[in-house]
């Protein structure tokens, strides 16, 4: 099927060349948010450069976005400085429970892997198998 | 001869003489909210007397939604996220509203090419919500196949609003200042593709409905109701101009340079269901003129958001290098903007008539009340006048001639 480039699906949230998670924790997106869907918890990670999670010292422990109340409004991606947080296109959501419909952070940044014009890392590709994700059936116009 | 008397036992011929138990009697039916042709959840309370309607109730409040009050806890620019989630058939129109109205509170000029960007997609907004009328009110009367070919047409107008906004429904697209992005460099061309043809579906739907024999007897001289009634109602849109008056907003307080437009405003005089089918159906060639000249417009370029601080987020490669547009980017997506202490009154025309944002500002970053007039509110409080004295088949017919969204109603 056929999704228009700016079509606004689940997020994907990014990470920059050397695989560090492009998210601060800096808590805009969720100032930003109208429907109050995402959920984070800040830390610390004074480690160097190359161990750490995060571009920065700060990372996200916790990044959570309930797509119970998530409208997909983009305000989030709009908002946030880093270009951390990104629609992908992915709308397909069926749940048995209203739990399930919480994503957390892997799932977030192993959906990057699915986009159909992404070259994903390797962690990518690691949290996408484990989280038994497939690539996503669409072309993008 | 004989002749033998026949004789009928004296108590069944007085029972055949008691008056019919169901004559003169009056029966309650409750029509909706989960009928299907009540558009919604509309819940009328139907007072029966064989099949003429003697009295009608509507109960609304089925899907009330709060939305006037979710407006206060929204920031200014948030807000618009949920305006297109009350008529959401036409929401380009709706956040159109709220965001002229704030505008006007805050004084901000909106650039030319945003304001064209504005009019072509509420335009086509029009399109697509008067085709989802065309579909169920002709499926309302029976006729199936039209609703089809409505809704087809109206998938194309929506891919051409998911590739413009992302979203097809809920677009969120407006917002105070403008538009949030530029045009995709592929939209004018599919939209071009679009308009090109338009005309024949137009052409296809008269084919199909205008001149069916059937529909005409079902609507003509249905639901009547009259010029000064509908004043005294306080009706808008087609509605009140399927009734004589030549009353849209578009012309009469001309918003976002309507008045630099080509074109007419179709009115019938007969107040009937069919005065109001010839409206809608004469007003999508109007709506598809403006797309025309709007999109002819847009081939200039030009600044799609006002350069107002408080409105525009700064461009996002300034905002990494420099520290103070960091700040003032932070400021902006956490804490919003402020507006001016006021009040101010907003109205535009949408596809169901005019529908207004009553908003006030205590000068916070939240609004500190927004009322909405809404159209379909308005409209469906006449509904009783028009179809009391009516047979009860008739009832679905004036419903799907005034054209309500129960979102828009109950809000
Ligand atoms: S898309 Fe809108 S509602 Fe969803 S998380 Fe982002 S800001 Fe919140
Ligand atoms: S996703 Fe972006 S806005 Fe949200 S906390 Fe991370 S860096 Fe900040």
């Amino acid at each position: 099927m056929t999704i228009y480039r700016r079509f606004r699906g689940e997020h994907f949230l990014d990470v920059n060349e050397d695989g560090k998670e492009k998210c601060v924790s800096c808590f805009l997106c969720a100032a930003a948010c109208p429907a109050d869907a995402i959920y984070i918890e800040g830390a610390e990670d004074a480690r160097s450069y190359e161990e750490r999670h995060s571009m920065d010292h700060r990372y996200a422990k916790i990044y959570q976005i309930d797509y119970g109340r998530c409208i997909l409004c983009g305000f989030c991606v709009d908002a946030c400085p880093t270009d951390a947080i990104n629609h992908g296109h992915n709308f397909e959501w069926a749940v048995y429970t209203p739990g399930e419909m919480v994503k957390d952070k892997e799932y977030l940044l192993a959906n990057k892997w699915r986009e159909p014009d992404v070259t994903p890392n390797e962690n990518q590709r690691h949290l996408a198998a484990k989280q038994k994700m497939g690539k996503l059936n669409i072309i993008l116009k | 001869m004989q002749t033998k008397e026949i004789v009928v036992p004296t108590s069944s011929i007085s029972m055949l003489r008691k008056p019919d138990p169901l004559a003169d009697t009056q029966m309650t039916v409750s029509m909706g909210p989960q009928h299907p042709s009540t558009h919604g959840v509309l819940r009328l309370e139907l007072v029966l007397d064989g099949e003429t309607v003697i009295k009608a109730v509507p109960d609304i409040g089925y899907l009330h939604t709060g939305i006037e009050k979710t407006m206060e806890k929204e920031k200014w620019q948030q807000v618009v996220t949920v305006t297109c989630r009350m008529d959401y058939l036409n929401s380009m129109g709706n956040d159109l509203g709220y965001c002229l109205a704030v505008e006007k509170l805050m004084g901000v000029e909106v650039p030319r090419r945003a304001q064209d960007i504005r009019v072509l997609l509420t335009e086509l907004n029009r399109l697509a919500s008067h085709q989802v009328w065309f579909g169920t009110h002709a499926m309302d009367i029976g006729g199936m196949t039209a609703f089809f070919y409505a809704f087809t047409e109206r998938e194309r107008l929506l891919d051409l609003f998911e590739c413009v906004s992302g979203a097809r429904l809920h677009q969120s697209y407006f917002i105070i200042g403008g538009v949030r992005w530029e045009l995709p460099d592929n939209f004018l061309s599919l939209c071009a593709d679009f308009l090109g043809t338009y005309p024949k579906f137009l052409d296809e739907c008269r084919r199909l409905i205008t001149g069916n024999r059937i529909f005409q007897r079902r609507t003509k001289g249905v639901g009547r109701i009259s010029r000064e009634e509908a004043i005294n109602w306080g009706l808008s849109g087609p509605t009140i101009r399927g009734s004589g008056v030549n009353w849209d907003i578009r012309k009469a307080e001309p918003y976002s340079g309507y008045d630099t437009y080509d074109f007419r405003v179709p009115v019938y005089d007969d107040g009937d269901v069919w005065s109001r089918y010839l409206v809608r159906m004469e007003e999508m060639e109007e709506s598809w003129k403006i797309c025309n000249q709007a999109l002819e417009r847009l081939k200039e370029p030009g600044e799609f958001m006002s350069d107002h601080p408080k409105l525009k987020l700064p461009a996002r490669d300034l905002m990494k290098e420099h520290i103070d547009v960091m700040i003032h980017h932070f400021l902006l997506a956490s804490e919003g903007f402020t507006v001016p202490i006021g009040e101010v009154y907003q109205s535009i025309e949408s596809a169901r008539g005019e529908i207004g944002f009553y908003v006030v500002s205590d000068g916070a970053e939240r609004p500190y009340r927004v009322r909405v007039r809404a159209p379909s509110f308005v409209n469906l409080a006449a509904l009783p006048a028009m179809v009391e004295g009516q047979l009860l088949a008739d009832v679905v017919a004036v419903i799907g001639s005034i054209d309500i969204v129960l979102g828009d109603v109950d809000r």
